[in-house]
């Protein structure tokens, strides 16, 4: 099974490395004479160049930068929050919620986009129940305002920031947020994969198990400092793998943009992946698709470091391990009276058998 | 045997009695959950239901009611037979697509749960050369995203002459890094050195311990990861999207030509959504519950 790891992920990506760099032009193998080596001709097109390559790919940096900055965060918040409530002890009806949250999970982006369109649409189920509310809904995928420029009066661009700035895109286009339309891709991003991330870290908070939540209670923390300085920081591991698939995924989005909107309205939900489809499959610029896949693995590597170093360093259990010995010295009378917990034979046994491994 | 009993046995009556009261005190500090936490359940369970229940709503209604009223009556209306026909009969090939995708699922699921368990026992339990090196180089590639294979898996795949048939689709998703990385953690956990010693005393070749004494070991771990990528496969699209084509589809790519054609249609399309999601549904509706309990017994220890 190495071998066909090797041969189906690190022989492509060698050979993604030799097309991203060569005018390859789809026809005959890559590697025949009369495809020449260009050297990093694809990559000044778009990191360095103002023309139109370069204000593409920026753009579709902008609006993927701006999708993973608001799906990321709430959909880890979201699930943690979700298995948390779920993990209760004392909850009625578990297996019922478990089975539901996980239900959109389970369905295909392309369904969900499907749906996502019409719901969203000028005269669809969400403008409907927001003229109730006397709310005059936008027409949501076909409105390319960012959320951002809306917030701030939506005038046109003061002179100082609409220079061509990073990548060929003005300053102000930098700050426009995500446009209305990609505002709905990222609630559906949400909706669609909270659930998945909802059962790992309901898995992780069975298998850290109830005795040190007790411990702390006991030693008379609340349910609030219970969460932030016991259970968060026994979840780091947990969190840490959340945060890179959700990273992973959002990074990639394609089969949303495909189906549903092909990068519009006025090039606000362009993707890197979709820009890179587009590139290669489309328009039979094989070196460019692959030399924009090349940027993307970069930058998902760059910031699944980056979150490493973040999460590492912001350590919560600082303050609470000094916070929580306070508390004990305060119940520490209390403790003393308290007779030492017999041994539990059984969960004895199991933790001998599972050291060795 | 419960704490409580096994300490009636170990320290006698007076300890028994001190520790039950103990654990009632502790259990009287577990309140039961306020009504804040089932409301705030409730309201969630509302909008990850909801969607899913009013695209089935659509699809038993009629283009023309839909256009009228987008939000229909609760009740489901009597077109969900006619408008599954008009959907099998749109010329896309919506049974061809369905049967594949019930074979590159099942295909999937099983050899990525096979392989990944093999994977994961030798390096959690065999010791060999090189062992580190190579779980790192195997989770080292779970970073790389899809599109920067894409390119290239297409060429080889179209030197193999595969473009277009299911084996393109079946064979590079045979072993994943992620099943490979997942069993690693939970057999080198979950499995001691112990049983496989005592097979191994016993008489057993490498592949019979594994087969006898791994596999049963790793059933939890294993459901969950036969869960995922059975979902997985099922609802990738980008992939089978490039290779297969609109010729030989899967239910994803089938879904989207059924969007691209009849975007007007809603109730067909709806109609289409349904029939892509409710095996899935079904499925988990029916070994969803075991599935999530067997996840709870064992997954990802930290």
């Amino acid at each position: 099974m190495v071998v066909i790891l090797g041969l189906f992920l690190f022989v492509p990506v060698i050979m993604a490395a030799w097309v991203s760099v060569s005018d390859w032009n789809g026809r005959g193998s890559p590697f025949s004479s009369n495809v020449h080596f260009v050297g990093g001709t694809h990559y000044a097109e778009m990191l360095g160049g103002r023309g139109l390559a370069a204000r593409d790919f920026g753009t579709a940096i902008r609006n993927n930068l701006y999708y993973v900055l608001f799906v990321v965060p709430l959909q880890t918040a979201i699930s943690l929050g979700l298995a948390f409530m779920v993990n209760k002890r004392a909850l009625r009806g578990k297996g019922f919620f478990r089975t539901a949250f996980y239900f959109p999970s389970v369905t295909s982006t392309v369904a969900i986009t499907v749906l996502w369109l019409f719901l969203f649409s000028a005269s669809g189920a969400v403008n409907a129940v927001l003229s109730w509310l006397s709310i005059q809904g936008p027409n949501w995928f076909a409105d390319p305002r960012g959320v951002f420029h809306l917030l701030m009066g939506g005038g046109d661009a003061p002179a100082a920031l609409s220079q061509p700035g990073l990548f060929g895109i003005s300053t102000w286009e930098w700050i426009a947020g995500p446009s209305i339309a990609m505002a709905a891709f990222i609630m559906m991003a949400i909706f669609t994969t909270s659930g998945t991330f909802m059962l790992l870290f309901l898995a992780a908070l069975q298998s850290i198990g109830e005795d040190t939540d007790e411990a702390a209670m006991v030693d008379g923390a609340s349910v609030w400092q219970r969460f932030w300085y016991v259970t968060v920081p026994l979840l780091r591991p947990t969190l840490f793998t959340v945060i890179t698939l959700g990273l992973i995924g959002t990074w990639q989005v394609f089969d949303q943009i495909y189906t549903g909107s092909q990068g519009g309205p006025s090039k606000t939900t362009l993707t890197p992946a979709f820009l890179s489809y587009q590139s290669a499959f489309e328009s039979q610029r094989w070196g460019r698709g692959a030399a924009i896949a090349f940027i993307l693995f970069a930058i998902i590597v760059i910031m699944t470091l980056l979150q490493r170093l973040i999460l590492g360093d912001a350590d919560p259990t600082k303050p609470s391990r000094r916070q929580l010995r306070a508390d004990r010295r305060a119940h520490a009378a209390a403790a003393e009276v308290v007779t030492p917990a017999p041994v539990r034979a059984d969960e004895t046994i199991d933790r001998g058998g599972g050291r060795h491994g | 045997m419960t704490s409580v009993a096994m300490a009636d046995q170990l320290a006698g009556k007076g300890a028994a009695r001190a520790a039950r009261r103990r654990k009632h005190r502790m259990e009287g500090g577990f309140r039961r959950p306020g009504w804040l936490t089932y409301l705030m359940l409730s309201l969630f369970i509302v909008i990850s239901v909801t969607p899913l229940y009013y695209a089935f709503l659509l699809s038993t209604s009629t283009a023309a009611d839909i256009a009228q009223n987008p939000i229909p009556s609760p009740i489901p209306q009597g077109h969900f037979v006619e408008n599954l026909g008009r959907v099998l009969n749109a010329g896309i090939g919506f049974w061809q697509a369905l049967v594949n995708s019930v074979i590159v699922s099942v295909v999937t699921s099983l050899a990525v749960i096979f392989f990944s368990t093999l994977a994961g026992y030798s390096f959690a339990k065999l010791r060999f050369r090189g062992r580190n090196g190579l779980l790192a180089f195997v989770i080292g590639t779970m970073a790389v995203p899809t599109q920067l294979g894409v390119i290239p898996l297409f060429i080889v795949m179209s030197n193999l002459g595969w473009v277009g048939t299911l084996q393109a689709v079946i064979v590079p998703g045979l072993v994943t890094a992620f099943g490979v990385f997942w069993m690693t953690q939970y057999l080198s956990e979950a499995l001691p050195y112990e049983l496989i010693e005592a097979a191994r005393v016993d008489g057993c070749s490498m592949i019979r311990t594994f087969w006898h004494v791994a596999l049963p070991a790793a059933r939890p771990a294993a459901a969950m990861l036969g869960l995922f990528t059975f979902v997985g496969s099922w609802t990738n699209f980008f992939w089978p999207f490039i290779v297969l084509g609109s010729t030989n589809p899967t239910l994803p790519v089938a879904l989207q030509l059924l969007q691209a054609s009849y975007f007007k249609d809603l109730s067909l399309i709806m109609a289409g959504v349904v029939l892509a999601t409710v095996p899935l549904l079904l499925l988990f509706a029916f070994a969803g519950r075991q599935l999530v309990s067997g996840i709870m017994q064992g997954a990802v220890k930290g």
